[in-house]
């Protein structure tokens, strides 16, 4: 993904940019909470289209706990779920984590990166999934994308 | 013929040694398999007989620690990956998967996850000590785990996935993997001087990822000699 044009994204209330490849695909975000929602074009042979999702909760706990929350809820809620990686980051300036898993979609392996930081008691979670067998080749494209996910304005998650 | 137990849901064999080898005998002289054995009709294992029998690539796993020597082996087609596991009690599990799971079971294998990060310095070791830390010898091992102590490591993890190269020369590619308390090393060699250098669990999904040909070029290898190419290109 190194020479991928890359095209910035602003959610409608203006929260926060994040960068993607120029040919990914924004689909209508599903509320406040799920403000962004893109994937690749559709390959034509079917399968699973890397893709990435923005969350931002209201968070009433510490950045560890919502994290140990989340770590707790994660093998229950996704199929064969296998936590690989955890990483200590900064996310738009602020404590976060970067977690590394892998899990099964419609019967196909793929990989979940997820960055995650907590900024003005609002979590802001950026998650990554694409097929297992790409993940080599996109590992540092994926990386350079998350670390362009910037907070301009926590705003209101409602 | 020893008992063979088939997980109907999964399609895994639970068997021994001897009961596999007279499978794989069936599946290559072109025996009805479920004639041997009733859990060899299952469609999974039939699939992952076929790649026993005509494997485009081949897997071997080798982990050992202080006291236990484990051999694991794969075979694989474009369309399916057949692993033979060895259990601790030494009976086999025989499983057949898409080879995209190939890194997931490798992972699991390993119980791979988060480790200890923090500052960790690379540790000198000789090439051919790598074999002596999965040598089937629990004092050859001993002593290998001994002389890179440095890493804290108490498994080590050896995979290699190999494959008629060019004019039927064997070729391959592979990894070695420390763990322990220090955290995770990978062997590197470098102008050939043999290090293990710290790494991370995305290290370890990463290369993992990356040892296994992707399924255009498992699907190329079947075209002929003339076709083979090195999966490192892809």
């Amino acid at each position: 993904m190194a020479d991928v044009d890359l095209v910035e994204h602003r959610d409608a209330a203006d929260r926060f940019v994040l960068s993607l490849p120029a040919d990914w695909q924004l689909a209508d975000s599903p509320g406040p909470a799920i403000p962004l929602v893109a994937a690749e074009p559709a390959a034509g042979h079917g399968g699973i289209r890397s893709n990435v999702v923005v969350t931002v909760d209201a968070v009433t706990m510490g950045f560890k706990d919502w994290q140990l929350g989340n770590d707790e809820l994660l093998p229950g809620a996704l199929r064969e779920y296998q936590l690989l990686d955890l990483e200590r980051v900064t996310v738009s300036g602020h404590e976060g984590v970067r977690r590394l898993a892998t899990h099964t979609v419609e019967d196909r392996s793929v990989t979940m990166e997820q960055w995650a930081g907590l900024v003005d008691q609002q979590g802001w979670t950026v998650t990554f999934t694409v097929p297992t067998m790409r993940y080599a080749a996109m590992s540092p494209g994926l990386r350079a994308l998350a670390e362009t996910f910037t907070v301009i304005a926590p705003g209101s998650t409602t | 013929m020893n008992k063979v137990e088939l997980d109907e849901q999964t399609g895994r064999l639970r068997l021994d040694r001897e009961a596999f080898e007279r499978l794989v005998g069936a599946a290559s002289s072109g025996t009805e398999t479920g004639e041997v054995a009733e859990g060899a009709r299952h469609p999974k294992v039939r699939a992952g007989l076929e790649a026993v029998v005509e494997p485009v690539c081949r897997l071997r796993v080798t982990m050992a620690d202080g006291e236990r020597h484990t051999e694991h082996e794969g075979w694989l087609t474009p369309r399916a990956a057949a692993l033979l596991l060895t259990s601790p009690d030494g009976l086999l599990d025989f499983l057949t998967v898409a080879p995209e799971f190939v890194p997931a079971v490798l992972a699991r294998l390993m119980r791979l996850g988060p480790r200890l990060r923090g500052q960790r310095s690379p540790v000198g070791v000789e090439e051919d000590a790598l074999d002596a830390l999965v040598d089937p010898d629990p004092v050859a091992r001993g002593e290998a785990f001994a002389a890179v102590s440095g890493t804290g490591a108490s498994l080590a993890l050896k995979v290699e996935l190999v494959w008629d190269g060019r004019d039927d020369e064997p070729d391959g590619r592979g990894l070695v993997v420390l763990d322990g308390q220090g955290g995770l090393y990978a062997f590197r060699l470098s102008d050939g001087v043999g290090e293990l250098v710290p790494v991370d669990g995305s290290f370890v999904w990463t290369t993992f990822c990356a040892l296994l040909p992707d399924e255009a070029t498992l699907a190329g290898w079947l075209s002929g000699p003339g076709d083979v190419s090195d999966p490192a290109t892809r």
